[in-house]
């Protein structure tokens, strides 16, 4: 371009420079509208005039409008509030005049433990309920229990809109007892069964728990050797089989990848334009590192704008049979959006899961999501969340629709969890349940029993014959003379048969992950961060002063009989493992404590020895008396942690524990980058009698020079805003790296390096092994190794 | 769809917003089938986020969006007239307050020339890019931009 050239362009660009300045921008493109709906307003163009070509554009403009509409509701956008569709399946209606059946219960009369469904309420109970509801409704207000339940609401769905702030208003409504219906028909129920469930713990003679325990139970496995109990047993002459790095050995904890010593099972969801299709994907494992996929178990199949859609979970393995979770969610347009309830998760029993093709033998589904499962001694314990459903009707009215959480078997009805399954946990009722069930795989007849209590949770620990679960709930304090503060609550369930609840307690302060807790000869430690996250009212700075950590031993009523606080003030829990009469504890603020803790004394735990390096585990790992391995981050002395770091400590002297040694992978930000899934998630963990491992995922950064804009474009006065253009390459490579322990040192055994990628898709950071063979799925690859490191093959997914 | 995700496409599209509005207005001489081309062209845009390689290339990737969505209005409209056995309409557009005489200018121009003058003097994309959104080699962009501007010179004067 020659310099008259850019003269007249500058000249152009300026007027429209300074016309763009005045244009008025039609309200339909403005960005907050238009990007908002990324819908075309609906409207007939104006330049169509003559009647012919009317009807033909119009055919056009329903195209596009269709088009829009399909769209819109298929990916991105929410459909709001549309009218309401009629449940049948509500057993309430809005009026209050009716009851569902299992609602029937008369709170003068003395409640037993039987249900008295299918009769109908009479008039004359609902006065009383009504007002024992209100009395109720003020408890759960100043709680603040119930507004978590429309918080939840609202921010279901984009919270912008007008639609949801009245939703908002009117939800406000239904708390201030403005809506009869919901909240009295759960106040008599929490009535009811409150009762009930006083009669049961007073029924329940302290130490049962106890009584409880296996002294039955046959050969309980070892506490330190990681057992290969739930698998199938394994061939003899394959030797020793992989399983899943569980918490506490031998109870089996559910997971994507699974080894049965003759077969590997990995759940994988293949996608197509109209369906996904969850599948059991089969590799047998043959001599010599040859794996060949056999035909896969196909669990369900989600249509495109199917009704109900369902995702694995995990897999459990037991005497040739495999066992299959799935959480799923229904997907009618309103219950979808607005709806607590509409997901349940589901039990698939298959038989000869070895063979060329396992047989569905049965089916159980149990309302909510799933919080976590167990397998022990052949019995699958699953645990889900319920929320009580209750919709918005056409009035803005509440109408609940599933009061009680629901359960099917076998593809049967789905029928309401007969009232004398139901517990109300004294401490927190909430609106949503908290569902145990336990299916017996010994036995002839599958049949799974269920148990729930109001009341929710998070992290879920198992003993195989009792479950604890907690969640930690935020206790404020309205009058602000006292500091609110974040406690957890705890519910014990026995699991050894038919699921029971228990037990409740509380403790002070939030539990990291399922390791915070242990049972030792009946007594539950629990491992707490003290801090106040939630209080909004301080400062960052504040709330991390007031941080603190503690340890409580709670007795075999789950109250605490012992504590150790205000461990480590100011830092926060990142790793915790008991073992037996000790507990260790990694905080983290800058550098990292590790604490070893002496719970011989129950009613006095104290903390013996204490080592402070940079960085911090955030998994601890024992390898045998008197040593832990730690995975987690490198970090410097001011608190920065990149990169993945294992370490050995020694903890022989529990006065003086060591970092015996340590292998760090910190590569640089922006050029290589270490990740390992081990630091987040226990189950990457790779632990074989002689080594341990981790897969590590390391990220490289290339970039290549395409084009310079300075040189291309010099004639134009507009600069952009960067001179140059890049292709910025990734190259990701995932290898389990593996080492064992020699004379105090971690003594590197093997790198099993995966293919390079252009990218990790998440999937795949497990390693296995059978016999002397090492399997891992790196990256949607599975890779057969020899120990010394040589690749025998591999298959991509 | 994350939020985030909504939000930065939402923040792109505003930076841009009034110039593809006058692209669209000068390209179709008409603010209805403007608003139209613009709409389309973010919807579309919207559905193949993923396509968009980095947010760099934003302009020059919406742009040529818009370039085609104009095309196909453009085409259409002519369809449509010939059905009704009427000349094509004489319209003009209100939006941009540009001096008659720079829009008489534009008006004598041919489409595709209209097209690369607007491109140059609306967005900060180079040639290259420039000429990838209006789907021709970059030399034929060179070539008819200098002839362009010849005539725009001349009219201008």
């Amino acid at each position: 371009m020659n310099t008259q050239d850019i003269k007249t362009l500058n000249k152009i660009k300026s007027r429209f420079d300074a016309a763009l300045e005045n244009v008025d921008l039609p309200a339909d493109l403005r960005a907050e509208k238009l990007c908002a709906d990324k819908k075309k307003p609906l409207r007939l163009k104006a330049r169509v005039k003559k009647s012919v070509v009317m009807s033909l554009a119009a055919v056009i403009a329903l195209c596009v409008a269709l088009g829009v509409v399909m769209h819109s509701s298929g990916s991105f956008f929410i459909v709001p509030l549309l009218p309401i569709e009629e449940t049948t399946t509500a057993p309430y209606t809005t009026n209050g005049d009716e009851y569902p059946a299992n609602f029937a219960i008369d709170p003068t009369t003395d409640t037993t433990k039987k249900s008295t469904t299918n009769t109908t309420a009479t008039t004359d109970t609902v006065a009383p309920q009504a007002i024992l509801a209100d009395e109720l409704m003020t408890k759960f207000k100043s709680r603040g229990e119930l507004t978590a339940l429309f918080q939840w609401f609202s921010g279901g769905a984009s919270s912008t809109s007008e639609r949801w702030h009245q939703l908002r208003e009117q939800y406000g409504g239904v708390f201030n007892g403005k809506y009869r219906p919901v909240t009295h028909s759960w106040g008599v129920y929490a009535y009811t069964t409150l009762d009930e469930t006083q009669t049961v713990l007073a029924s329940e003679a302290p130490g049962d728990m106890v009584q409880n325990a296996p002294p039955d139970a046959p050969a309980s496995p070892a506490p330190t050797s990681p057992a290969p109990a739930a698998s199938a047993p394994a061939d003899e002459t394959r030797g020793e089989v992989g399983t899943t790095n569980n918490q506490v050995a031998g109870v089996d904890e559910i997971d994507y990848f699974k080894n049965s010593g003759k077969t590997l099972f990995i759940s994988h969801t293949k996608f197509s334009s109209t369906r996904s299709t969850l599948q059991i994907r089969r590799f047998a494992l043959g001599n010599n590192g040859k794996m060949t996929e056999i035909t896969p178990v196909t669990v369900a199949v989600n249509e495109d704008g199917g009704k109900f859609s369902e995702a694995v979970v995990g897999l459990f393995l037991h005497d040739n049979k495999l066992i299959v979770v799935t959480e799923g969610s229904e997907h009618s347009s309103y219950r979808s959006s607005y709806h607590i309830t509409g997901q349940r998760t589901t039990i698939r029993v298959y038989s000869d899961m070895d063979g060329a093709k396992p047989k569905l033998l049965h089916t159980s589904s149990q309302d909510g999501r799933h919080l976590s499962s167990r397998l022990y001694n052949g019995r699958v314990i699953v645990a889900t969340n319920s929320w009580v459903g209750f919709s918005v009707d056409e009035n803005d009215e509440i109408r609940p629709w599933k009061l009680i959480p629901e359960i099917s078997i076998d593809g049967g009805k789905n029928r309401a969890l007969p009232l004398d399954r139901i517990y109300c946990c004294v401490v927190a009722p909430e609106p949503s349940y908290l569902v145990v069930s336990t299916l017996d795989l010994n036995k002839k007849t599958l049949s799974p029993e269920h148990c729930a209590v109001l009341g929710a949770g998070e992290t879920l620990y198992s003993t195989g014959d009792t479950t604890y679960i907690a969640r930690s709930v935020y206790d404020y304090q309205e009058n602000d003379t006292e500091d609110s503060t974040t406690n957890t609550e705890i519910y014990r369930f026995a699991v050894d048969g038919t699921p029971r609840f228990t037990g409740s307690g509380k403790v002070a302060g939030h539990t990291l992950s399922q390791f915070s807790m242990d049972e030792f000869q009946g007594k539950l430690r629990i491992a707490t961060t003290l801090d106040e996250r939630w209080n909004y009212n301080r400062s960052p700075a504040q709330r991390i002063t007031k941080r603190s950590n503690s340890v409580y031993v709670l007795n075999e009523n789950l109250q605490v009989m012992g504590k150790a606080e205000n461990i480590a003030p100011t830092e926060e829990i990142k790793s915790v493992r008991f073992m037996g009469n000790t507990g260790y504890m990694v905080t983290f603020m800058q550098t990292d404590p590790l604490f070893v803790l002496d719970l011989s004394n129950p009613a006095k735990p104290e903390v013996t020895g204490e080592l402070k390096i940079p960085g911090f585990s955030t998994y601890l790992h024992p390898i045998a008396d008197g040593w832990l391995i730690g995975v987690g981050y490198p970090g410097n002395a001011w608190g920065e942690t990149q990169g993945v770091k294992i370490s050995l400590f020694d903890v022989r002297n529990p006065k003086k524990p060591k970092e015996a040694d340590v292998v760090e992978f910190k590569g640089n930000y922006g050029e290589t980058e270490y990740f390992s899934d081990a630091t987040s998630d226990h189950k990457a963990f790779f632990s074989h009698p002689d080594m341990v491992g981790i897969v590590l995922q390391s990220r490289k950064y290339t970039r290549e020079f395409v084009e310079d804009y300075t040189t291309n474009k010099p004639e134009i006065n507009a600069v952009p805003p960067m001179t140059a253009i890049y292709n910025h390459k990734t190259t990701v490579k995932l290898s389990l790296r593996t080492y064992g322990v020699k004379n105090g040192k971690l003594v590197k055994k093997g790198v099993f390096d995966g293919d390079s990628a252009a990218d990790y898709n998440g999937f795949g950071d497990r390693a296995t092994y059978v016999g002397d063979k090492l399997y891992a799925l790196m990256n949607n690859s599975i890779y057969c190794f020899d120990f010394d490191g040589t690749r025998l093959g591999a298959i991509k997914l | 769809m994350s939020a985030s995700k909504d939000a930065s496409f939402a923040a792109l599209y505003e930076r841009h917003q009034k110039k593809l509005y006058a692209y669209a207005c000068v390209v179709l001489r008409s603010d209805a089938l403007a608003q139209d081309a613009v709409q389309d062209a973010v919807l579309s845009a919207w559905q193949n986020l993923d396509s968009l390689r980095s947010v760099e290339r934003f302009e020059g990737w919406i742009f040529k969006i818009l370039a085609n969505c104009c095309r196909a209005i453009a085409k259409k409209e002519r369809r449509v007239c010939l059905l009704e056995g009427e000349n094509i309409p004489d319209r003009g557009s209100d939006t941009l307050a540009l001096s008659q005489e720079l829009r008489d200018a534009l008006e004598h121009l041919a489409q595709d020339e209209r097209e690369i003058i607007l491109l140059c003097v609306l967005t900060g994309i180079g040639g290259k890019e420039a000429a990838n959104a209006l789907g021709i080699k970059h030399s034929t962009l060179r070539s008819k931009r200098t002839r362009t501007l010849a005539k725009l010179r001349e009219m201008l004067e």
